[in-house]
This record gives structure tokens, C-alpha cells and sequence, in this order.
């Protein structure tokens, strides 16, 4: 009896873990599904299960991965299509066309991540070195803890920091800009764009431009050129550098 | 989409080599290949965006980071994939459930935070105690070796492929793979801990 429970649970456990790799046939996943709807001591298991998943994903999450899918994202986001870059053609003519723009394509591309790494790299709005001899309890201490924890790449830790930070403080919009920004290198994009239009609304717009100005890098970063545009000037023949729309 | 199993198998073996160039051509003629149904599918091409590259973070995982033998109908298993994302993020069959009179207020909470997992004001205190609780019991039970690997996330200054001569990987690949192996168990025995934790009122019966 207690052996049939055991494999019960292990069972479940087994068709969660296959549900959540993406393994189930349509069959196997209509059956999941109504076993869903009618058992919730199942229904519970999986709702546990997504939750550790997650929990262990944003405590373990690596900048490479991140990297990598906003990379992927970019990709399908790009309006044109380069449909020839895949025909493996065995014409030499072909072939020398395909990579002379695959070259130049790349070559633009290049140019153009290090103008956006620049734009990251001017930390436009994030200059906290006035608050290094803050006293030791004081808000403006957790601030600076929060954003050199961001500096760090230790984003949930970031994030952890300004959870009980007091949003009453003066300090409220450089706390919602670690957050957007802590919140975007660990992936969570919708979020982290929605914070920063909080920001941009803000009534104080003490950090609006700042808001506005990131919320373009990241459009960027993820190859939507036309949102980003919305916000930011890009490099052209008259300039070299990422501008904020006036 | 015609392309030869080779094709694919190659540009998976470069990938899983470290040379990722062809694989994001690859992505690219996937989803460009798999557009048309998925738009069917989800009636929004913002969502088969979402769809398709949750799917090959997946794929990622499967096929580059562990090995799995690849499908012989590639692009096909991928729509498949994206088709599974649909049905488990997507058409949130469980908002049904969530009406069901027998679920606690707790139980709401927490299939609430699942569903709506931006909505931070739904995460309690208690909620977050028992996760991170359940954490540091799982990774009490890791072995040493996954421990250390899982811990060059948090530390920046101790780099995988300094680590890969210290633990005798042959290559970044093969510690790239135990490492995701142990995210798996880890995860497993997260899951394990807050089931008990969850059944047991915060207590944790060994």
C-alpha cells in the first residue's frame, strides 16, 4: 500500500517534470491538463513545482543565458528578414555574395553594440559615489548598497536590498530605477519597462529622462529600433553617439 | 522548411562546441519557418514571439546544454514545444480551478502569484521564508561538487572554466552539462522540501 502511494507520488513527479521540458505529445498534454482541472491535490503539486522552478532560476540565473535570449529576441524582432542566409548553395557565386554581406552586415552590427555598450556604460542617472560616506543605517546607505549590488551583477540581491526600503523617502526614484534596471538583467523585461514608465510618469520627474533614456537601451538591446526611436536619437552621419529625444 | 537532419545535427554540434553564430541563423529560419502557424495558433505575433523563444530556451537546454538525441522532425518538435508553452503559459487552464470553494485563502494566494507572477504585492513574507528555507534544505542534500558549481553564479570571481580543472571536466561543455544537472535535482529537491514544508505548516518532517 505504502509502496503504491510512494510510486503515485514519484508518478506525478515524473509527468510534472516532463509537463514543464515541454515532452508531453498533444495526447499525453489533453490528458495532463483534464487531470488538471479535476484533481487539485495534482493542480497544487504543479503550482509547487513552478514555484521552485522559478525560485531556483532567479537565484541561479547566469548572464550569459540572459545575454543569450535577449540576443534571440533581437533576432526575431528584426523586420528584415535575411531569407537568403540560409540557402546552402553550392553556386561559388552565391556563396561569395552571402558572406561579403554577411561581413558587412556583421561589421554594422559590431559598430553598432559598441556605440550601445558605450550608452550602458555612461551609468547616465546612476552616480552615487556623493552617497559613499552615508551613515551606516541611513537610507541612502541602502541605496548605494542596492546599486553596487547591481554593479556587482548580484541583481536579485539588488532587488532583495529595496524590498523593505521605505517608498516614502526621498530616495523612492533612484530605488525604482535599480529595481527596472536589476529586474531587466534578470530577464524580466515587462516588468522592468513597466517600472520605468512608472518612472517616467513620476510627478516629481526627478528621473524621467534617466527612465526614458534606459527604457530606449533596452529596446535596442532586444532589436526593436522603431520603440526605441520613440526615445532616443540614433547614430546617423551627423552623429556618432545614442541621444534622448529633446 | 527543408533542411536536412544533418544540417541541423551539425549546427547543433557547433553549438554545443561554443559556436553559437549558425545556431541563431538557424533560430531565425525556425521562426520564420513556424511564423504562420503560430499566429494561428496564439492570434498574436507579440505571443508566438514569447511562445518560440521560450521554446528554445528549452530546445537550449535539451539538445545543446544536456545532449538529448536530437528529433529526427526538428522543426516539427519545435512547433510542438511551442505548442506546449501555448497550452501551459498561455490559455491558463487553471484560472478555472481557481474558483474551486475547496482551495484555502492561502492556496488562492499562491496560485494567484503563479499566475500573476509580476504582481509582487500577492508574495508574502511566509510565502518567501518557506522558499528560501526550502533552498537551503535542498542544497544541504547537493553534493559538494554541485554546490560549488551552482555557487559560481552568485560569486563572480570564481569563473566555470576555472573551476573545470579544479573538479576534472574535460571541457567547458561537459561542466557546462553537470551544472544544469544539478540545477535540475536542485530544483526537484526544492520542490521536494516545499511540498513537505507546505504539508507539515512550515515544519519540515525528515
Amino acid at each position: 500500500m505504502m509502496d503504491d502511494m510512494m510510486n503515485d507520488k514519484e508518478k506525478d513527479l515524473e509527468d510534472i517534470v516532463r509537463y514543464f521540458e515541454l515532452k508531453l505529445s498533444e495526447t499525453e498534454l489533453q490528458e495532463f491538463e483534464t487531470r488538471l482541472l479535476n484533481d487539485p491535490e495534482f493542480l497544487k503539486k504543479l503550482i509547487i513545482y513552478k514555484n521552485s522552478i522559478d525560485f531556483v532560476e532567479q537565484s541561479y540565473n547566469t548572464e550569459e543565458h540572459i545575454t543569450r535570449i535577449n540576443k534571440w529576441k533581437a533576432l526575431i524582432n528584426q523586420k528584415k528578414k535575411n531569407t537568403y542566409i540560409w540557402a546552402w548553395s553550392s553556386v561559388a557565386a552565391l556563396l561569395i555574395l552571402f558572406f561579403g554581406l554577411l561581413i558587412i552586415k556583421q561589421k554594422k552590427q559590431s559598430d553598432f553594440d559598441t556605440v550601445l555598450k558605450d550608452s550602458w556604460n555612461k551609468k547616465i542617472g546612476l552616480d552615487y559615489n556623493s552617497l559613499r560616506g552615508a551613515e551606516e543605517d541611513s537610507l541612502s546607505k541602502i541605496i548605494l548598497y542596492a546599486f553596487n549590488n547591481y554593479e556587482d551583477g548580484n541583481y536579485s540581491m539588488a532587488i532583495d536590498t529595496l524590498y523593505s526600503f521605505n517608498w516614502n523617502s526621498p530616495y523612492f526614484e533612484d530605488a525604482l530605477l535599480i529595481k527596472a534596471l536589476s529586474e531587466y538583467k534578470r530577464g524580466n523585461l515587462k516588468l522592468s519597462i513597466q517600472i520605468l514608465d512608472t518612472l517616467a510618469r513620476y510627478p516629481s520627474k526627478k528621473k524621467a529622462k534617466v527612465a526614458l533614456w534606459y527604457k530606449g537601451l533596452i529596446y535596442l538591446e532586444l532589436g526593436d529600433t522603431i520603440s526605441a526611436k520613440q526615445m532616443l536619437v540614433l547614430p546617423n552621419k551627423q552623429n556618432s553617439e545614442i541621444k534622448l529625444k529633446k | 522548411m527543408s533542411m536536412k537532419y544533418e544540417a541541423i545535427e551539425k549546427i547543433v554540434k557547433n553549438a554545443i562546441n561554443g559556436d553559437e553564430f549558425q545556431f541563431s541563423l538557424f533560430l531565425e529560419k525556425a521562426f520564420n519557418a513556424l511564423q504562420p502557424k503560430l499566429d494561428s495558433l496564439t492570434r498574436s505575433e507579440e505571443d508566438s514571439k514569447e511562445i518560440f523563444i521560450i521554446s528554445m530556451q528549452k530546445f537550449w537546454e535539451r539538445f545543446i546544454i544536456d545532449r538529448e538525441e536530437l528529433p529526427s522532425n526538428t522543426i516539427g518538435y519545435i512547433y510542438i514545444m511551442c505548442k506546449n508553452v501555448w497550452l501551459t503559459y498561455k490559455r491558463n487552464i487553471w484560472s478555472s480551478v481557481i474558483l474551486d470553494s475547496t482551495l484555502s485563502a492561502y492556496q488562492k494566494k499562491t496560485i494567484n502569484h503563479y499566475l500573476n507572477p509580476e504582481d509582487e504585492n500577492v508574495v508574502n513574507t511566509e510565502d518567501l521564508w518557506l522558499k528560501y528555507r526550502a533552498l537551503s534544505i535542498a542544497l544541504e542534500e547537493m553534493s559538494p561538487k554541485c554546490k560549488m558549481l551552482l555557487e559560481t553564479d552568485l560569486n563572480p570571481e570564481m569563473k566555470l572554466k576555472e573551476l573545470q580543472e579544479r573538479l576534472g571536466y574535460i571541457n567547458y561543455q561537459a561542466l557546462v552539462q553537470a551544472k544544469y544537472n544539478c540545477k535540475k535535482k536542485l530544483i526537484q529537491k526544492v520542490f521536494k522540501a516545499l511540498n513537505n514544508l507546505k504539508e507539515n505548516d512550515g515544519r519540515y518532517d525528515e
